[in-house]
């Protein structure tokens, strides 16, 4: 339904103004009376009107002052305007009109048909003067907005589309006009829209949401989202109308966060796994050691079955003790909390040394080892405990994974002109996928399980490796010609140009059977008693407290030689009785050795703070604590 | 006298069970993998065996099922002894026809407990030194 639109008829009779009235009335349009020309050019300057209904002779002015003063206002300057007037005069000339802009000159009185008419003309030709505006206003909302419009055919062909989308798109009018719309959709994509169009179909103003793919001219695909509407049964349209909002950008987002969900599932998954294996690994040394406790309490235990079973409860011991400082290990290099305590040192020595020390255990596996280890000294900057373990997992991994009766290559080189110390281990072994090489130093995943397990192991040894080699400023590398044929093992360490300028001081001889008086303060019972009888077997005095305040008076009444203190104490902790005897005269020259569980670098700088001389982890060495009691 | 078959790869925890077993007066024997463990069950006729579930080779959980298919296992039971303790895994070796599921470390009393039992179903008396 189209506007009524504004005639203005301007008059200074009432009764003429009437007349007008009645006669356009039939019209059906909004009339609008003016008496005065003043009165005339202010509704014209505030509202559009179709046409101006203008006597010449007015009270304030003449018409064709008014017709002068409103063609040069802005609004209504096209405005037509029919002149009446009761006779033609001289003053008021018809051509004088016609150059002021008038599209008629009516002479009293009028012939109502033929007025009605005329004006007839003119709504009709401002009403389709609005059209057009909307119609260009439209156009204009819809090629500058981003979503593009197509009108479809009851058998998809596209009979109009708003050109921008198909300039985002590509294609050319000619392009796309004319073609089935099907044609630019992903064909895993077109049965479900098909499907929604038969439907579309079916309904009258039906519409339906769909999100798909279309194809640009380039060939890659946009992801929109479609509604289309069933406008078939509307004379005007004809057509199904589909808008269309890109949404490759929304999709990329969501596909992007699929994708990091399913990585953290993927991470939580190896956690498990990973947890799942640990638990595993800890279990498995723990149930001989249940069972040997068992077999040690039978009175019927034979002396030989007894010395079996407990060398093979400290071999499982000693199993368990590696597997936590390995997972310590992992998780504090992973963390940079690992540092060096590096030191001039050479390699070759090292890395015979160590490896002599690891022959029986490989001829046990029944694996030769070949030393290939330059005689002259190969010398970088490292801490000598870190290295060595560098090597004993390489080693360990061999062990686990060579042939028995076959060969682990153990070789040293120094690459003077790469500056790099080359350290190799090789072996003649089950060997590696290629897909596994880069994923081998990962620490928690594991390559696989079925493989892998019941060689034993977290796994995480070579994690370490890398670890360590890293924090040393090295590399370290795999490489495996396939399965089946063995594996090779590479780190690279900086080398150091000059030899060092002193030579080593010879160790000072421990002084054996020093007889001491040891107090020992800890909290568990059972490791207070172990720790009093072992101490007593070495020829020592021992006292035990087993709380904080406790060991502070022991020692204060008994003056021990040495004070072996827990960390984790009740009432005043390890630090605190620390700090209380090194501040009381008769207790401040007392040898002070920490005993605890936390071995992180933090802990040691604490307890040194504290005023420990020296820092043991539990379980603490024999031998170790031997040696730090004989320089006591 | 019961007799009783131990399969496990770690040398450790099989030697030592089986020398616990021997001191509770039960006849044991050890192997170290499921394809011996195959072959030695059907000439050892154990009444139960106690079987790891990480092995080399075959794993426990196929050595079980192959050991149900044995004739002569007919009134054998068969205990996982295993370091994996999820449900999933609870489930697998039910499924391979295993009678009873042992998380490691078990407590050998506990376990005496069960071979008592056992015995007693069996209508046996209880071996004791």
């Amino acid at each position: 339904m189209v506007d009524q639109v504004n005639i203005l008829l301007v008059d200074d009779h009432e009764a003429s103004l009437l007349a007008l009235e009645v006669i356009l009335q039939p019209l059906g349009q909004n009339l609008v009376k003016a008496r005065t020309g003043k009165q005339a050019l202010h509704l014209l300057r505030e509202h559009d009107f179709a046409v101006v209904l203008l006597d010449i002779r007015l009270g304030d002015m003449n018409g064709f002052e008014v017709a002068q003063t409103l063609r040069a206002q802005q609004r209504s300057q096209h405005t037509p305007i029919i002149f009446l007037t009761a006779y033609e005069s001289e003053d008021f000339p018809p051509a004088k009109a016609y150059t002021l802009g008038a599209v008629d000159y009516l002479v009293k009185p009028l012939v109502p048909e033929i007025l009605r008419a005329k004006v007839a003309v003119f709504i009709d030709l401002f009403q389709n003067l609005r059209l057009r505006q909307s119609e260009r206003r439209l156009r204009a909302l819809l090629e500058n907005a981003w979503d593009g419009v197509s009108l479809l055919a009851p058998d998809g062909t596209v009979l109009e589309n708003i050109p921008d989308n198909l300039h985002r798109l590509g294609y050319s009018q000619e392009e796309y006009i004319g073609h089935r719309g099907f044609e630019f959709i992903h064909p895993d994509d077109q049965p479900a829209v098909q499907e929604a169009m038969a439907q579309l179909l079916q309904v009258p103003g039906a519409k339906s949401k769909r999100q798909y793919r279309l194809r640009r001219k380039d060939g890659s695909w946009c992801w929109v989202e479609a509604i289309g509407t069933n406008l078939l049964h509307d004379p005007a349209v004809r057509a199904v109308v589909v808008n269309y909002r890109d949404i490759d950008s929304q999709k990329q987002l969501e596909y992007e966060l699929r994708r990091q969900a399913e990585e953290l599932a993927e991470a939580h998954r190896q956690k498990d796994q990973f947890l799942a294996m640990l638990a595993h690994e800890l279990r498995n040394p723990l149930a001989p050691l249940l069972t040997g406790l068992h077999i040690l309490r039978q009175p019927q235990t034979t002396p030989e079955a007894q010395e079996q079973t407990r060398a093979m409860m400290e071999r499982q011991l000693h199993h368990v003790s590696h597997l936590v400082d390995d997972l310590l290990d992992v998780s504090r290099i992973l963390r940079g909390k690992v540092q060096l305590r590096r030191e001039r040192l050479d390699l070759g020595k090292l890395v015979r040394t160590e490896a002599e020390d690891r022959r029986a255990v490989l001829e046990q596996a029944g694996l030769d080892l070949l030393l290939n280890i330059p005689t002259t000294p190969v010398w970088v900057m490292g801490d000598p405990t870190r290295l060595t373990q560098v090597l004993n997992n390489l080693l360990d991994n061999a062990t686990k994974f060579a042939d028995r009766g076959r060969k682990v290559t153990v070789q040293l080189a120094a690459d003077v002109e790469g500056r790099q110390a080359i350290l190799s281990v090789r072996d003649e072994g089950i060997g590696i996928e290629p897909e596994l090489l880069s994923r081998l130093f990962s620490p928690f995943l594991q390559a696989d399980r079925s493989l892998d397990r019941p060689r034993g192991g977290l796994g995480l040894g070579l994690a370490l490796v890398k670890g360590l080699a890293e924090l040393h400023g090295g590399t370290v590398e795999a490489s495996s010609t396939g399965p089946g044929r063995g594996a090779e093992f590479t780190v690279r360490l900086p080398l150091e140009r000059e030899p060092p300028a002193l030579s080593e001081a010879p160790a000072a001889a421990p002084t054996p059977g020093k007889h001491l008086h040891i107090l020992v303060v800890e909290d568990n019972q059972d490791a207070a008693t172990s720790l009093r009888l072992l101490l007593e077997l070495l020829g020592h005095e021992v006292q035990v407290a087993y709380t904080g305040p406790d060991g502070v008076a022991a020692a204060r009444q008994w003056r021990p030689d040495v004070v072996l203190c827990d960390i984790g104490l009740p009432g005043l902790d390890g630090y605190g009785v620390a700090r209380e005897l090194r501040l009381n005269p008769t207790t401040a020259r007392v040898r002070l050795l920490a005993l605890t569980g936390y071995g992180a670098e933090e802990d040691h700088r604490l307890s040194r703070e504290a005023g420990f001389d020296h820092h043991l982890v539990k379980p603490a060495d024999p031998m170790e604590l031997q040696r730090l009691l004989e320089v006591s | 006298m019961l007799r009783l078959l131990v399969v496990e790869d770690l040398p450790d925890s099989a030697d030592s069970m089986a020398i616990l077993l021997q001191l509770w007066g039960y006849q044991s024997a050890v192997v170290y993998d499921g394809e011996r463990a195959l072959e030695v069950a059907a000439a050892f006729r154990p009444a139960v065996v106690f079987l790891d579930i990480g092995l080399p080779g075959i794993d426990g959980c196929e050595v079980a099922r192959q050991l149900r298919r044995l004739p002569e296992m007919g009134t054998t039971l068969l205990f996982a002894i295993t370091g994996y303790g999820r449900e999933a895994d609870v489930q697998r070796c039910k499924e391979a026809g295993i009678d009873r599921y042992f998380l490691k470390p078990v407590d050998p009393l506990e376990l005496r407990q069960e071979l008592r039992e056992v015995e007693q179903a069996l209508f046996l008396p209880p071996d004791r030194i």
